[in-house]
């Protein structure tokens, strides 16, 4: 009896010594990594996640997280803690916790963990803003509540007024803030910044004359695209015009600005510093030539009916006939509190009456911002 | 004199040869199938690679599998390996080691399976497939997965007849085998509802053999952003058995 049972211990144990010898040959030297917690089960891409276990570094083995199968780089290693930036492009789900030597590893799951979607701004709207004007920033993954927005003009701080909870942020144009690029973060994630530069606005530029201040004035960068087709057939282009403003003469000038040629889809943003128009290229009429007042009129002294135009001082045609019979006006009227400006030809008045939305003082001239584009025909 | 034998002694003689034995004589040791496909456009011509385990095995480019790019159709090829379960890394170019994607993967034991990479501008994904069904020498099966990221949900029509199961299929989704009759000459088209007007996406045509299973695949952008109309919206098929 006793042979017997020294017998069955004898298998027993031998039986015990083969099958644990398989097990270490398998994982030699590894221990199986346990995820216990993480320190927040929301996250965006890019921020940092704090990941608590055990057996999370061991000797001479690689450690490595994947959050939803992509890989995400540990900036801190301990035995039991690690730290780890949300990978971008990344959906939500499960951690991994994977050490390893050569092909042999051990991984573990943690718990899931939600990962907002990347913010990205694509386009902004409109194209310059005052400071304390309302802008909206079209994009993508912005969470609804606002405050979970944050974004800074010019580094510094731009107040979320709204969000639709997808594509589309207002915020409102910093104070003191200049035309510099802008940036953004949602939730707690890493800040991004635009390639492009949000054009700011000033009430005042340092300018002498009209040309300076549409230099300046990013409302007016499509200026070279119209001016080039401001003059007529076959006589200088761009410089008769730019000259004159040049001057320092005192005029009044009426101009459009760049979002009426935006809104009414004839110049994108893209192509405003290169593009060429041709607003109403007459052989003798041309507004953008025959819209400057050779006297300096204050809103306070306009009048209604028509004013010569400096086309008749002999500047851009002096050896032409033409403006001694065919004469060209700004014609002025008011509708409300509003004025409106109108080209007034030999034919009579040309395209419909361009309403002031704005105006500079400019040295001793004044240069009154149109809302509505040029008169668009585009040949005589 | 007669020799006592010294019982325990020599069952651990025997045990102890027992164990060498089994070492020195491997049995048939059972096997799994396994096959890789590349569906990120952005790999077109560019390979990307395939590690097991850390082992780097296979370079992929878009629409590549291991048995080639694929085409129309093609042939799955599988490779073998030991039943277990598998660190599947999809790799970003150039080092195998820059992994895009890491996950495990349990592969059972004379089971066939896929790993799909899945990619939506930069959002990769590794999709598991099990490849196995049922074999019926009187009909074909069809299978779908979307892998499309633009696409809408789509569903599969042989000439004019509705793919039963194959139909409001997502991006990333993998439907069931699906039994349809062998045809010689059979047009498949991938639909869409474009605000309630059914459209056809994309179409192909191929004999469907009876006792085999399709796996389609449909892949690419729709709105193709890029100049080379070969990361365009486009159907593949893999036999899978």
């Amino acid at each position: 009896m006793k042979q017997i049972f020294s017998l069955s211990t004898l298998i027993l144990l031998a039986t015990v010594s083969c099958k644990r010898d398989k097990n270490e040959t398998a994982l030699p030297g590894i221990k199986q990594p346990v995820i216990s917690s993480v320190n927040k089960d929301f996250v965006q891409a890019g921020d940092t996640i704090t990941v608590y276990g055990a057996s999370l570094q061991q000797e001479a083995l690689q450690t490595e997280l994947a959050l939803a199968g992509r890989p995400s780089k540990i900036v801190q290693l301990g035995k039991d803690s690690l730290q780890a930036i949300v990978p971008v492009n990344t959906y939500s789900g499960k951690l991994m916790i994977t050490v390893s030597r050569d092909n042999l590893f051990a991984s573990a799951y943690g718990p899931a963990v939600t990962v907002a979607a990347t913010p990205v701004v694509t386009d902004f709207s409109p194209k310059y803003a005052y400071e304390g004007d309302t802008i909206a920033l079209i994009g993508l993954n912005f969470p609804a509540e606002p405050a979970q927005n944050a974004v800074w003009m010019d580094e510094k701080t731009a107040k979320v007024v709204y969000s639709n909870g997808k594509d589309s942020l207002k915020v409102i144009v910093p104070a003191g803030a200049n035309t510099n690029t802008f940036s953004w973060r949602t939730y707690n994630g890493p800040v991004y910044e635009s390639t492009a530069s949000f054009p700011v606005r000033k009430q005042q530029y340092a300018a002498a004359t009209i040309m300076d201040w549409l230099r300046q004035d990013p409302a007016f960068s499509y200026m070279h695209a119209a001016f080039t087709h401001s003059s007529v057939k076959n006589y200088m282009r761009y410089d008769s015009l730019a000259a004159y403003l040049e001057t320092g003469r005192a005029v009044s000038y009426f101009f459009p600005s760049n979002d009426p040629w935006i809104a009414q889809g004839i110049l994108t943003p893209e192509r405003m510093a290169t593009a060429v128009v041709a607003p109403n290229n007459y052989t003798f009429v041309n507004f953008p030539l025959a819209s400057i007042l050779p006297v300096s009129l204050s809103p306070e002294q306009l009048t209604a009916g028509k004013h010569e135009t400096a086309l008749d001082e002999n500047i851009v045609f002096p050896y032409d006939s033409w403006r001694t019979y065919r004469k060209n006006y700004v014609q002025l009227e008011k509708i409300g509190n509003d004025w409106y400006v109108q080209a007034l030809t030999y034919w009579g008045t040309l395209g419909t009456p361009l309403k002031i939305q704005r105006v500079h003082k400019v040295g001793n001239s004044y240069l009154y911002e149109l809302k509505a584009p040029l008169p668009y025909d585009l040949d005589y | 004199m007669k020799k006592k034998i010294h019982i325990p002694a020599l069952v651990l003689v025997l045990l102890a040869g027992a164990c060498s034995r089994e070492a020195e004589i491997p049995a048939a040791e059972p096997v799994t199938y396994a096959t890789f496909y590349n569906g990120s456009p952005d790999f077109y011509e560019i390979p990307n690679y395939v590690s097991l385990n850390n082992d780097s095995t296979l370079m992929l480019s878009y629409n590549g599998s291991a048995g080639g790019s694929v085409g129309a159709l093609n042939y799955a090829v599988y490779q073998m390996l030991r039943p277990g379960t598998y660190r599947v890394s999809f790799s970003d170019a150039g080092d195998y080691k820059d992994k895009l994607t890491d996950n495990l993967v349990n592969m059972q034991p004379g089971k066939h399976q896929t790993v799909f990479l899945a990619d939506s501008l930069g959002y990769f994904e590794a999709i598991a497939s099990e490849d196995d069904t049922p074999r019926d020498p009187a009909m074909a099966q069809v299978r779908l997965i979307h892998l499309s990221p633009d696409a809408r949900p789509v569903s599969m029509m042989i000439d004019l007849t509705a793919v039963p199961g194959l139909d409001s299929v997502k991006f990333k989704q993998i439907t069931p085998f699906a039994k349809v009759p062998p045809d010689p000459n059979p047009g498949f088209r991938i639909r869409y509802n474009d605000n309630g007007m059914e459209k056809t996406l994309v179409r192909k045509s191929f004999a469907l053999l009876p006792g085999r299973s399709y796996t389609f695949i449909l892949r690419g952008y729709v709105r193709n952003g890029s100049t080379n109309p070969n990361k365009g919206i486009n159907l593949s098929a893999l036999i899978t058995q």
